[in-house]
């Protein structure tokens, strides 16, 4: 049976989608603002479509794959909502919003009757508090990774002397830089709870820690590369490039720790 | 109706042309009134650049011979010697010609911003004078909305073309608002001037002028609102600001060594140096340092023409804008046009269906009424056939252009054109 709730969301999502490549075609703000308020009401739906999902089973819908992709679309969304109170930059949620769209779209045509990955008594709220966490954290470093690569980009043009017509267009490196700080610091926040609430279900399930656990130990390179990134910042005065590619690299590591663990590493997570 | 702009600009006409032809607002409304009744609805354009009218009229050769004429009277010149440098266009060219003015395509700088400001003051002063309506109203709010299109969805007007601006539009990109930032200037120079105008005047927190003659910088200051300093003062200074812009003559040379060191106390914050010095007064190697920004006069005239080029390319863009906007302008039109010459037809035929049943029936006046019905249904009948094929054959032309000229043919030749006219001034 098709969920209403989730069709909307992603249908939400396909008309800022397409009011985002309006935008990368005329670059009138008029098409940034409308793809910015379809993805607040397919944000806004999504919510609806996780709590309904959520009373209806008695539990969150994480333990199958269209409620994965779903949380994940749910949060990059709430990370570009969240991160323009910082500051707008236009270019970000039309960048963003489509794979916001792409992301719901999936999980929308996965077959919600599909086998479950995880037992339901596993869902306690300690885990449903470090999934939600631990998505939050990436969807996060995904935003202030996009950022830091606008800032790479625009830096490196300003340094060489050539301002092309799309540089114009790109926000001052000042707000750049400020919006990936902005981004890294909630992630690290974020990441970094999701990674004791999961010990912290780990040791109920268990009663132990796995720290070497790939994903675990990942997530934990993940959070020292990000410190070293605000350390560099604050204590030594580093900015530009240098800092930028802790951004970039720990924003590699954690897609990896995120995603890429399950396919080449053993792992006690089921995702 | 016809839609016409008839003037002359910097590609016709020679400066002392021109200049003739600049008139004051009041003179301009007593121009545009004296060219009533030929001209229904009128606006004047002047600017350094363009002298143009755009006006409403039934009658365009004797409207542009008042024009003459009134235009000769008021710079005392024979009609035959000025004509030469006056072009005329026409409906959508003159739609076109309007929106291409409006948008900044037909200007002397490519993309400069102040010509449709003066094309919205000339079309003010015309509106509160009461020189225009319906059509004028409709064909300049066309043009305003086009003209912000082509500035937002083209690069004719996003990129600055000359060095001063390139300098204070690199800031913004570094540090987008200026607001929290200071400048200094090292050296008084006349060069340096106009680029410090200019960030000035983007609203900088602090700005200060060092020189080695304390009072050439005290004058500068003064003009520009800054503080003026020593050289040595101004060396010291150089940790505080964020902007710092080098004109000095006589050797000096800002060395790497020094600006590494600088930039060891500044926590990371950019430097943005512009140096405009000849010989340059910094170390190129400057510009390799971390956070540190360094532009020299070459690189900003570099920026400039690789921005006039780039607003060059837009233009083809901007036209293919305009050109929909022309084709939407000419639809609307229709909508005024076509429609209601379609129902003047009608109730033009119907009238005469009218008057010709009423002498028939005197004719026959026992007629009975059965028959009478019979005969005003027959002649009723006739004429919806009649009009029924040149109005199908007339919403079928696809050309808007064409169709907007076929409605003007039909009031023509049905001579429905007062009656137009009439309702339209109603």
């Amino acid at each position: 049976m098709i969920n209403i709730f989730y069709a909307v969301t992603t249908f939400f999502y396909a008309v800022g989608s397409w009011f985002s490549f309006r935008y990368y075609k005329t670059f009138e703000p008029f098409n940034e603002k409308k793809a910015f308020q379809w993805l607040l009401m397919g944000f806004l739906a999504q919510a609806i479509t996780l709590a309904d999902q959520w009373v209806s089973t008695g539990f969150a819908p994480l333990d199958r794959i269209d409620g994965i992709l779903m949380i994940l679309s749910f949060s990059l969304a709430g990370t570009l909502i969240f991160g323009r109170a910082k500051a707008s930059v236009p270019i970000l949620v039309s960048l963003f919003l489509p794979f916001i769209f792409l992301l719901s779209a999936i999980g929308f045509a996965t077959d919600i009757n599909s086998v479950p990955f995880m037992d339901a008594h596993l869902m306690t709220p300690v885990m449903v508090a470090h999934i939600f966490m631990t998505f939050f954290g990436f969807s996060n470093f995904t935003v202030g990774f996009g950022v830091g690569v606008a800032f790479w980009i625009q830096e490196g043009q300003l340094k060489q002397h050539q301002m092309k017509s799309w540089s114009y267009r790109l926000p001052a490196l000042e707000i750049l830089d400020g919006l990936t700080v902005f981004h890294v610091g909630v992630g690290f926040l974020f990441w970094g709870l999701g990674l004791v609430l999961g010990t912290v279900q780990a040791y109920q399930v268990w009663n132990q820690l796995p720290l070497f656990d790939p994903k675990i130990f990942g997530s934990l390179l993940v959070l020292i590369i990000y410190a070293l990134f605000f350390i560099l910042r604050w204590a030594l005065g580093m900015r530009g490039k240098k800092t930028m590619t802790l951004v970039m690299i720990g924003y590699f590591l954690a897609l990896f720790t995120f995603l890429g663990v399950r396919l080449f590493l053993t792992t006690q997570h089921t995702f | 109706m016809k839609f016409i702009v008839y003037g002359l600009n910097h590609t016709t006409a020679p400066v002392e042309v021109r200049e003739k032809y600049a008139l004051e607002q009041d003179r301009v409304l007593e121009v545009l009134r004296g060219l009533k009744p030929q001209a229904s609805e009128g606006v004047f354009l002047s600017t350094c650049n363009r002298v143009e009218f755009y006006l409403t009229t039934e009658t365009v050769d004797r409207t542009i011979e008042d024009t003459h004429k009134t235009l000769s009277s008021i710079h005392k010149l024979k009609p035959a010697d000025i004509k030469k440098y006056f072009y005329l266009y026409e409906d959508s060219e003159a739609f076109f010609h309007l929106f291409r003015v409006a948008s900044s395509l037909d200007s002397m700088v490519l993309g400069e911003a102040q010509i449709l400001g003066q094309v919205k003051d000339a079309y003010e002063g015309s509106k509160e004078a009461g020189m225009t309506g319906t059509l004028l109203n409709g064909i300049f709010a066309r043009a305003f909305a086009a003209a912000k299109k082509v500035r937002s969805q083209t690069d004719i007007a996003r990129m600055p073309t000359n060095v001063s601006s390139v300098a204070v539009d690199l800031a913004k990109k570094i540090f987008s608002s200026l607001k929290e930032h200071k400048v200094l200037l090292l050296g008084a120079g006349d060069m340096s001037e106009l680029t410090a105008k200019y960030l000035v005047d983007s609203g900088v927190s602090g700005f200060y002028v060092a020189n080695r003659t304390l009072d050439k910088a005290k004058t500068l200051a003064a003009k520009l609102g800054g503080k003026p300093m020593t050289m040595e003062e101004g060396i010291k200074k150089m940790a505080e600001v964020d902007i710092i812009l080098t004109s000095v003559g006589g050797g000096f040379t800002l060395k790497r060594d020094d600006v590494e060191k600088l930039i060891k106390s500044r926590n990371g914050r950019s430097l943005f140096i512009i140096d405009i010095g000849v010989p340059r007064n910094v170390d190129p190697e400057v510009g390799k340092l971390e956070s540190v920004y360094l532009y020299n006069i070459d690189n900003l005239s570099a920026i400039a023409n690789e921005n006039k080029g780039e607003r060059q390319k837009a233009v083809e863009v901007a036209e293919s804008i305009l050109r929909e906007e022309v084709d939407q302008l000419c639809s609307w039109l229709l909508s005024l046009e076509l429609v209601p010459t379609i129902t003047r037809l009608r109730n033009s035929y119907e009238t005469i269906r009218q008057n010709e049943l009423q002498d028939f029936l005197k004719q026959f006046p026992n007629l009975p009424e059965k028959e009478k019905k019979a005969i005003e249904r027959l002649t009723r009948d006739i004429t919806l056939k009649v009009l029924h094929e040149p109005t199908v054959n007339l919403k079928k032309v696809e050309d808007k252009v064409d169709r907007f000229e076929f409605a003007r043919m039909l009031r023509e030749i049905f001579s429905l054109k007062d009656q137009h006219d009439t309702e339209g001034k109603s």
